[in-house]
C-alpha cells in the first residue's frame, strides 16, 4: 500500500469511533500538557530568581549571615573600609501591604537599606533624591520607588512628595528610579527602598542578615570575596557554616543546578502520566485489533502482506499519539499563559515543546508496535472464521 | 470443455504434456492434517487435483469433507503438510509469506458466503481494495473498480455502503472485487449460501457468464444441485476426491479414492463428528 493511502486509511479508521479516539487521546493530552505546564512553571520561577540576581548587576557580591546576632550597621562602615571593597549596602527584606489611597500593588518588593544601595546595585534616579544619612538619623519614613510601583500606586512616575502606606504606615516618596526595562516583577522597577531604621518602625528587628558589596576594581571579585570572608570569620568570629559569601556567578550557578534538578523532577513526574497514557493507547489498539480480526483476514485474503497490516495499525497508533500530543502541547501552552496572567511564573521554551512532540511520537511507536505486530500475525483462515 | 477426470480409485493421473503446460492449478498428493485432542484429523488425504484455464469446476461435499481445507489451500490461505501445489506455474512451497500474499493478490479472486465486504467502506472502495495492495494509483484504481461494478450490474451504486445494499447486491460487489485484479481464478465459497433462491439463480448466472468469457471459476458448495450447473463436478468426502461427469445419467459414483490407496477402509485415524456423518448420510440420500 502506498504511503499516502496508509495515512488516509488510518485517519478514517480512527475517526470511525470518535468517542473512543477522543478518550484515548485524553490521556496523552493530560500527560503532555502536564509536562509543559510543570516544566514551564519550574523554568519560569527559576528565571525569576535568575532575573533578580542578574538585576543586581554584574560584579556584586552577596554576603548572607545567619547566626544569632547578624550584623549591625557599624559593620557596614568597617566593610567599606576593607581593601578591594568599593561600596557596601545592607539589605533587609520587609513585608507589608503597599497601598496609596484606594490603590494597591502586589508587585512591590520592599527592601530596607541605606544611601549606598543604589550605587551598589547600579540603579539610577529619574526624579527626586536618594535616601540619605539624615533619613537614617532621623528615622524618617521615606522611600525611593521604582517605575512600576509608581505607576501601580499613583498612575504616574511623577510622584515625588506623595505618600504611600506600607502596612498602613505612611511613607513619603522622595525619589523615583529610572526604569530598567525589565519585565519581570522582582526587580528594580518594583522596588520600594526604605531606610534601615524604617524596618524597625514597621515592627522588625535591627539585625542585618544580608549585605551587598561591589568590588573596588573591575576584576576584583576574588579579592573582594576573600576580604569579606576574612572579615566575617575573623573580625566577627562567625563560624563558617553560619555565613556565606557568594559572587553572582556562583549564585547563578547554584540556581541553575536547582533549576535543572527541579525540572528533571517535575518532568519525571509528568512522564509517569505519559507512560500511563501510552498504555492506554496500547490497550485501545489491542481491542481494535481484536474487533477488526475479520477485516484483517479479508485484507490478507485480498493480498495484504504482514507488513501492510503492521503498517496500517502502527500508523493509526502514531496518528493517535501525534494528534493527542499536538492538542496536549496547545493545551499546556494555553494553561501556561493562563497561569502567567494570574501572576504565576511560567516560561515556555521550544525545547520543552520539542521534547513533548518527540515523546508523543515515541509513545505512539512504542505502544503501538505490539498491537500492530499481533494484527499482522493473524492467520487469514482464523481471522475469517471470526464473527 | 471436458478435461481428464481426476483421482478415481487407482494411481494414474494422466498427465499429458499439454495439460501440464496449460494447467492453472496442479495439485499432487496433497495432504493436510490437524491434531484434535488425541486424534489426528486427515482433512485432506492425498488429493490429486488439476484445473485448466477457463474451466468451471465445482467441488461438492458435505461438512467435514475437507472442501474448506482444499479451498484454503487452493487460495493460498493455508499450506499443505504434504504434496505439491503448482499455481500458474509457481510451486507454492517455494514461496515466502510476502510472495504468497502477492500471488494471492494477483492470481486469486475470493468470493465468500458471507460476502466479507468491509462495512465502513463504500462499494467502490471495497472493490478497489485489491488494487491498493498492488500499489495501483488511487485514480486508476477508481476507474477500474467502476468498470467492474458496472460489469456486475451495479453501476451507480459506487458510494453505497454494504448495509445499504441487498444480499445479492453485496455479493455482486464481492464478485466485482474478486474480478478487479483480473486474477487467474475466481474462488467462490458457497457464494449463494446466504441468498434466497431467486438471487442465487442470478448470481449463478453471473458466474456462468463470466465463465463464458473465459474466466476460470472454482466453486465450493455442499449443494449438489448447484454443483451440477458447472462443467465439471468434483466430489469430496473424508478428505478424498472422486469425480463424476456432468450430464451423464449414469452417475458414475466412482469409488472415491486417492492414488495408491485402498479406499475400502476408512483410515482409522480419520475422525468425523456425528453431526457430519449425519449430514453426509443426507447428502448421499439426496444424490440417491
Amino acid at each position: 500500500m502506498r504511503r499516502v493511502q496508509t495515512v488516509r486509511t488510518a485517519l478514517s479508521s480512527i475517526s470511525r469511533n470518535k468517542l473512543r479516539t477522543a478518550l484515548t487521546m485524553l490521556g496523552l493530552v493530560i500527560g503532555i500538557s502536564s509536562v509543559i505546564v510543570l516544566v514551564g512553571m519550574g523554568d519560569g520561577s527559576n528565571r525569576q530568581v535568575e532575573e533578580r540576581m542578574k538585576a543586581l548587576g554584574g560584579d556584586v557580591l552577596s554576603a548572607f549571615v545567619f547566626d544569632k546576632e547578624g550584623l549591625a550597621y557599624e559593620d557596614m562602615e568597617a566593610l567599606r573600609a576593607l581593601p578591594g571593597i568599593g561600596s557596601v549596602a545592607p539589605s533587609k527584606g520587609v513585608g507589608g501591604d503597599l497601598t496609596a489611597g484606594e490603590r494597591k500593588t502586589q508587585r512591590g518588593v520592599i527592601e530596607a537599606s541605606d544611601e549606598h544601595y543604589l550605587s551598589v546595585r547600579n540603579l539610577k534616579l529619574a526624579a527626586g533624591r536618594d535616601l540619605s544619612a539624615v533619613d537614617r538619623e532621623n528615622r524618617s519614613n521615606v522611600c525611593v520607588i521604582g517605575t512600576n510601583t509608581a505607576n501601580d500606586l499613583f498612575g504616574t512616575t511623577d510622584c515625588v512628595g506623595k505618600t504611600l502606606k506600607i502596612a498602613g504606615i505612611p511613607f513619603t516618596v522622595v525619589g523615583v528610579l529610572e526604569s530598567t526595562g525589565q519585565t519581570m516583577g522582582l526587580n528594580a522597577d518594583a522596588l520600594v527602598l526604605v531606610p534601615l531604621t524604617a524596618a524597625t518602625n514597621l515592627g522588625g528587628d535591627a539585625k542585618i542578615e544580608s549585605v551587598y558589596a561591589r568590588p573596588a576594581a573591575d576584576d576584583g571579585v576574588p579579592l573582594a570575596k576573600a576580604v569579606l570572608t576574612g572579615y566575617l570569620s575573623g573580625a566577627k568570629g562567625i563560624p563558617s557554616n553560619q555565613f556565606s559569601v557568594m559572587s553572582q556567578d556562583e549564585m547563578l550557578g547554584a540556581s541553575d543546578q536547582i533549576d535543572q534538578t527541579m525540572t528533571l523532577l517535575l518532568g519525571g513526574i509528568a512522564s509517569i502520566s505519559l507512560v500511563v497514557a501510552g498504555v492506554g493507547v496500547m490497550n485501545v489498539m489491542l481491542v481494535s485489533v481484536t474487533e477488526r480480526t475479520r477485516e484483517i483476514g479479508i485484507k490478507k485474503a485480498l493480498g495484504a502482506r504482514r507488513s501492510d497490516i503492521l503498517r496500517q495499525f502502527l500508523t493509526e497508533a502514531l496518528l493517535l499519539s501525534l494528534i493527542g500530543g499536538a492538542v496536549g502541547i496547545a493545551a499546556g501552552l494555553a494553561f501556561g499563559a493562563l497561569a502567567e496572567s494570574l501572576g504565576m511564573a511560567f516560561a515556555a521554551s521550544w525545547s520543552v515543546v520539542a521534547v513533548a512532540a518527540a515523546a508523543s511520537t515515541a509513545i505512539g511507536l512504542a505502544f503501538g508496535i505490539f498491537p500492530a505486530y499481533r494484527a499482522s500475525r493473524l492467520t487469514p483462515i482464523e481471522a475469517l472464521r471470526q464473527e | 470443455m471436458m478435461t481428464e477426470r481426476k483421482g478415481t480409485h487407482a494411481k494414474e493421473r494422466p498427465s499429458s504434456a499439454t495439460s501440464v503446460a496449460s494447467s492453472t492449478i496442479r495439485m499432487e498428493r496433497l495432504a493436510k492434517r490437524y491434531p484434535m485432542g488425541d486424534e489426528v484429523v486427515h482433512a485432506l488425504d492425498g488429493i490429486d487435483f488439476s484445473v485448466d484455464e477457463g474451466e468451471f469446476v465445482t467441488i461438492v461435499g458435505p461438512s467435514g469433507s475437507g472442501k474448506s481445507t482444499l479451498m484454503n489451500i487452493i487460495g493460498l490461505l493455508d499450506v499443505p503438510d504434504e504434496g505439491t501445489y503448482v499455481l500458474d506455474g509457481q510451486d507454492v512451497a517455494l514461496l515466502a509469506d510476502n510472495d504468497l500474499a502477492d500471488l494471492r493478490n494477483r492470481s486469486i479472486g475470493f468470493v465468500f458466503q458471507s460476502f466479507n465486504l468491509l462495512g465502513s467502506l463504500t462499494a467502490l472502495e471495497n472493490v478497489k481494495l485489491p488494487l491498493a495492495y498492488r500499489g495501483t494509483k488511487s485514480r486508476e484504481a477508481d476507474a477500474t473498480a467502476r468498470r467492474y461494478l458496472a460489469k456486475v450490474g451495479l453501476e451507480g451504486r459506487d458510494h453505497h455502503l454494504p448495509n445499504q445494499l441487498s444480499g445479492g447486491q453485496q455479493q455482486r460487489v464481492a464478485i466485482a472485487r474478486a474480478l478487479v485484479g483480473e486474477p487467474k481464478i475466481i474462488l467462490a465459497d458457497e457464494p449463494t449460501g446466504a441468498l434466497d433462491s431467486r438471487t442465487s439463480v442470478e448470481i449463478m448466472e453471473l458466474f456462468k457468464s463470466l465463465h463464458h468469457e473465459g474466466q476460470t471459476v472454482i466453486l465450493i458448495t455442499h449443494n449438489p444441485d448447484l454443483a451440477e450447473q458447472a462443467d465439471r463436478v468434483v466430489r469430496i468426502a473424508d478428505g478424498r476426491l472422486c469425480t463424476s461427469a456432468h450430464g451423464h445419467e449414469d452417475r458414475r459414483r466412482a469409488i472415491c479414492g486417492t492414488a495408491g490407496r485402498s479406499d475400502a477402509e476408512p483410515t482409522a485415524a480419520t475422525v468425523r463428528p456425528a453431526a457430519e456423518r449425519e449430514g453426509e448420510a443426507h447428502a448421499t440420500r439426496a444424490n440417491g
